[in-house]
């Protein structure tokens, strides 16, 4: 089989530049690879960050320049997914919109999932009074919902895309950091714990050497199904109008404006629904798919 | 290789340092707090520790292997873990060459855990999941500078053979190594840090008998081969006659017999270790033991019975057994027994 | 005398990830009515497989693929799942596990689940249940047993859990017991009183017993026959007198004599080399670790041969077996 031939190069190759070690992780790379879900999702995701680096010079048209005389044109040759009120090219503003929806979930995602991973890891390795500050704290967060809180956090900050970024991060770790904590306080009994204390690890090495690598998995679990849920987070909030301000092609705000022309361009507000609908489904299989793998 | 020169010559080395003494405990307790609940706190009723190790000492000479035999829950364990410092100690002290280990700087921590080391009972957890054995190997003998960084794979290499795994096992992950290979694996680590003391906590406990067999050859031959004392804990009588130089026995945190291992068998004193051993129908055969049979549930270590600790399923308790505790005393120094049927 | 139970040929594989673990490879078990029939064997040799299969308890991965199961002259295999459910588990067949802590449920008294399978199988109501449920309960040497009876698993050790259950596997009079290693979780000492009293009860109350376990000392002190596993097949098989004094097959042979308590203490123990193999072969599965090599080993399937009137063994070459056990003896008397 051609996969497996390739495979073996890679491997080798893999052996030759950075020793056999390594080898260990191009496994667990080929196994994320094989699962289908996780497959088409990457491959989903993969073309949407692609999309979004190349942005400006795959949209054939300015996202932001308007041409009113080409306002509300349906779907047609010059304009695949025809223009908006200000006659902006929609396919333009929804492949710009990719970019934006990217950085959001690394952004966003990423912050909460350093945050949470670092919290939990010292609230369940350490327990005592740093485990009771962090876990209030995060009772404190989780106490309001979710949208509510995002939105209040808005409010007092203003908005805009910086402040959505922040807004999210702040409160996304707290479910990471629970997580997290519940592996270590289980993991932290087992005796290969206590052998590298009998070795003389330091406590810093057994908690991000020995024990996050165990704990990790996880949480980038929950990760790829959280980049989903932020996606449409920040595209409910652009369209209440706290998150991405006009004219900035952000796909949340691109259907809040789509959404009272509904009748008259259908267009506007669907084809960014397509996108936020294509990512959302990306990220599941992605998750899906690593689910599964870590239920192996 | 001419096996019996190096052993002859391993004979001699050891008849020349016996006297060093390795580990001394004396009067050791480690008592765990029982977590109170809300309302005992507010009710301040008395604080109720779990009396693990009640008051041990022995003595651990070089060269040689202490066998701490005892069922679960009697504190063998536990008292590997206070040797180790795994695990704080309430009363008493232990000395490690001459160390008291109780209050220690950094450096000579760092120092006790390389003389000092440990193998685990349970294979399946004792390796860190997500490394490769060779990195595992690595990250120990780097801590400890054993070698210098170019000839660390070698090393490695090296010390796998020692314990019987191939080259193959330094790329793989603990989940594609069998029980014994695991153990195997551990005794490697345990080994990387040249050690000179190991504690084996019942290591092969939970493997086949047949590979039980082969780890225990490979463990007296390492001692053998690198001069070890070994701590070696087990349940099982049969096990602790075949390593042993001495053998202690615990019940429920307390040394109840304590003496060189022929002698234990030959005369077998406290009723508690002659039912240990008559449980095996073959010690029993060979050493001629009367059978004994217990009866009753083992107490907790909480409230542990007042005055001797087994009298409550011993044959043969009569009134001063419920009343006084016994002390562990002996004849010579060799055979040291707490039972009021010898004094 | 038609056997109470036969197994013939027993194939149990497990399938997942496109990979296939044949569990049990070739099983044979007979069992007489008051016998008590011992299956040894190391992990990976299939004893529990076995057990599960005949009870039908396989998980969702695992299947029987070929071989007799014949209890009482019913074809096991053929029974409907209400029928195994109704008339077999609990009621001809009981089971008794290995780790106490798990064998019950938490979330009930003790009392509640012994009543619930007297309940379920003998048509009885909750007063009479309970009489009878106490009344095993003393029979089994528990202490109070009114007491115990409302206890939670979690407030009796694990001596006393294992008690409830061999109460609970007899409670309703079952033809045959199957014991899956219920004292190797035990304390040496409870172990043993556990033992002595159930040695006892199967000869008050005449059931046979498949016990299986890892543990020779313990097959030598109650068993009346033997059958020696080794991934999935079976070795040897015979009345346990002969298999323990003579033991023909290398692995029952080797088994035998790696036992610590043989040797001279500090003395290098023989045992079997190797560990055993993942990678599916030809032939004998004990030929990797095999002292005997012979080509006729990696032949397609080795017969079980009938060497006496009660030894069988899987083996091409008993006699080169016999020589080798008469030569290593290296202090092993064949006398356990």
């Amino acid at each position: 089989m051609n996969n497996r031939n390739a495979g073996s190069v890679i491997s080798r190759s893999i052996n030759l530049l950075f020793g056999d070690e390594n080898i260990a992780r191009w496994e667990t790379v080929k196994k994320i690879i094989r699962n289908p879900n996780s497959r088409i999702g990457l491959i989903m995701i993969g073309i949407l960050v692609l999309v979004g680096i190349f942005a400006p010079f795959i949209a054939s048209y300015d996202p932001y320049q308007q041409v009113l005389t080409e306002s509300l044109e349906p779907p047609g040759l010059s304009h695949p997914f025809g223009t908006d009120l200000y006659g902006r090219d929609v396919m333009s503003r929804v492949i710009h919109g990719a970019w934006i929806a990217v950085k959001i979930c690394v952004i966003g995602v990423g912050i909460a999932f350093i945050i949470g991973n670092l919290a939990g890891a010292l609230s369940g390795y350490y327990e005592g009074w740093i485990d009771t500050i962090i876990m209030r704290i995060v009772d404190s967060i989780m106490a309001f919902p979710f949208l509510v809180l995002v939105i209040a956090i808005m409010a007092i900050f203003g908005p805009g895309l910086k402040n959505l970024y922040f807004a999210i991060a702040i409160v996304s770790w707290c479910q990471y950091a629970r997580i997290v904590r519940s592996r270590y306080l289980s993991e932290k009994e087992e005796d290969y714990v206590r052998a590298a204390e009998a070795v003389g690890f330091s406590d810093k090495r057994i908690i991000f050497g020995h024990l996050m690598p165990n704990s990790i998995a996880p949480t980038i679990v929950y990760a790829s199904l959280d980049c989903a849920l932020v996606i449409l987070l920040a595209a409910s909030l652009s369209f209440v109008g706290v998150g991405a301000q006009p004219p900035i092609p952000e796909w949340g705000a691109q259907i809040a404006e789509g959404r009272q022309l509904l009748q008259v361009g259908w267009w506007i507000a669907t084809f960014p629904a397509l996108g936020i609908m294509y990512t959302v489904i990306g990220f599941s299989l992605i998750g899906d798919g690593l689910r599964d793998m870590l239920e192996k | 290789m001419d096996v019996d020169i190096v052993s002859d010559h391993k004979n001699k080395t050891k008849e020349i340092s016996r006297n060093e003494t390795v580990i001394e405990i004396s009067h050791l307790k480690k008592y765990y707090m029982l977590r109170k609940g809300f309302i005992d706190k507010i009710l301040v009723r008395e604080q109720k520790y779990v009396k693990a190790v009640d008051d041990i000492s022995l003595d651990i000479r070089r060269g040689e292997t202490f066998g701490l035999v005892g069922e679960s829950g009697c504190g063998k364990s536990t008292l590997g873990r206070c040797v180790l410092r795994l695990e704080s100690i309430t009363a008493g002290n232990i000395r490690v060459f001459g160390q008291n280990i109780r209050s220690l700087a950094d450096r000579q921590l760092k120092k006790l855990r390389k003389e000092v080391q440990v193998v685990f009972q349970n294979p399946y957890s004792t390796l860190p999941p997500h490394k490769i054995i060779g990195n595992m190997l690595k990250e120990v003998i780097n801590h400890h500078e054993i070698v210098k960084r170019d000839m660390i794979k070698e090393y490695c290499l090296d010390l796998l053979g020692q314990v019987g795994l191939s080259e193959v096992f330094y790329t793989k992950k603990p989940k594609a190594l069998s029980g014994g290979q695991r153990q195997r694996a551990a005794i490697a680590r345990a080994l990387a840090t040249e050690p000179k003391f190991i504690v084996l906590d019942e290591p092969v406990t939970a493997l086949d008998t047949s590979i039980q067999a082969q780890i225990l050859n490979l463990l007296m031959e390492l001692q053998n081969k690198r001069d070890l004392t070994y701590l070696f804990i087990a349940h099982d009588l049969s096990v602790i006659r075949h390593v042993s130089d001495t053998v202690g026995v615990m019940y429920l945190g307390k040394l109840v017999e304590l003496a060189p291992t022929k002698e234990l068998f030959q005369k077998c004193l406290h009723p508690y270790t002659k039912s240990l051993a008559s449980s095996s129908p073959l010690l029993s055969e060979v050493y001629r033991i009367d059978r004994i049979e217990l009866t009753g549930e083992v107490p907790s270590s909480i409230d542990p019975p007042a005055g001797c600790r087994f009298h409550t399923r011993c044959p043969f308790s009569f009134s001063r057994c419920s009343k006084e505790e016994p002390k562990l005393i002996g004849p010579d120094k060799g055979h040291l027994v707490s039972c009021f049927l010898y004094s | 005398m038609m056997n109470l139970l036969e197994i013939k040929d027993l194939h149990t594989y497990f399938e997942g990830n496109g990979t296939i673990v044949k569990a049990v490879d070739g099983a044979d078990l007979s069992i007489r009515e008051r016998e008590v029939v011992g299956l040894v064997g190391e992990s990976g040799s299939g004893k529990t497989t076995i057990a599960n299969s005949l009870l039908r308890i396989l998980p969702e991965t695992g299947r029987i693929v070929s071989g007799g199961i014949i209890f009482k002259g019913i074809n096991i295999r053929e029974l409907s799942e209400k029928e195994m459910q109704f008339k077999i588990r609990g009621n001809e067949i009981s089971m008794i596990f290995q780790d106490p802590m798990v064998s019950l449920n938490p979330l009930f008294t003790v009392g509640e689940q012994i009543t619930s399978v007297l309940k379920l199988h003998q048509d009885i109501g909750q007063k009479e249940a309970k009489t009878k449920a106490i009344d095993l309960f003393r029979k089994v040497r528990i202490s109070d047993p009114e007491k115990r009876f409302d206890n939670y698993p979690h407030e009796l050790s694990g001596g006393m859990i294992q008690r409830v259950t061999i109460a609970m596997a007899m409670s309703c009079e079952p033809s045959l017991i199957i014991a899956d290693e219920p004292t190797t979780a035990l304390d040496v000492t409870i172990a043993n009183q556990i033992l002595n009293e159930f040695e006892e009860l199967i000869g008050e109350i005449g059931v046979s017993v498949l016990w299986i376990t890892h543990d020779l000392g313990v097959i030598k002190r109650i068993c009346d026959y033997v059958n020696v596993m080794y991934a999935g097949t079976l070795m040897e098989q015979g009345t346990v007198k002969t298999v323990f004094e003579n033991p023909l097959h290398p692995y029952t042979f080797g088994l035998l004599r790696s036992n610590v308590i043989y040797y001279e203490p500090k003395g290098k123990i023989p045992t079997i080399m190797g560990e055993l193999s993942e990678i599916p072969h030809q032939g004998c599965k004990f030929y990797p670790r095999c002292p005997i090599e012979d080509e006729g080993c990696l032949q397609e399937s080795i017969e079980l041969r009938k060497i006496d009137e009660n030894h069988s063994i899987r083996c091409i070459k008993p006699e080169d077996a016999k020589r080798l056990s008469r030569s290593k003896n290296h202090g092993f008397q064949g006398v356990y």
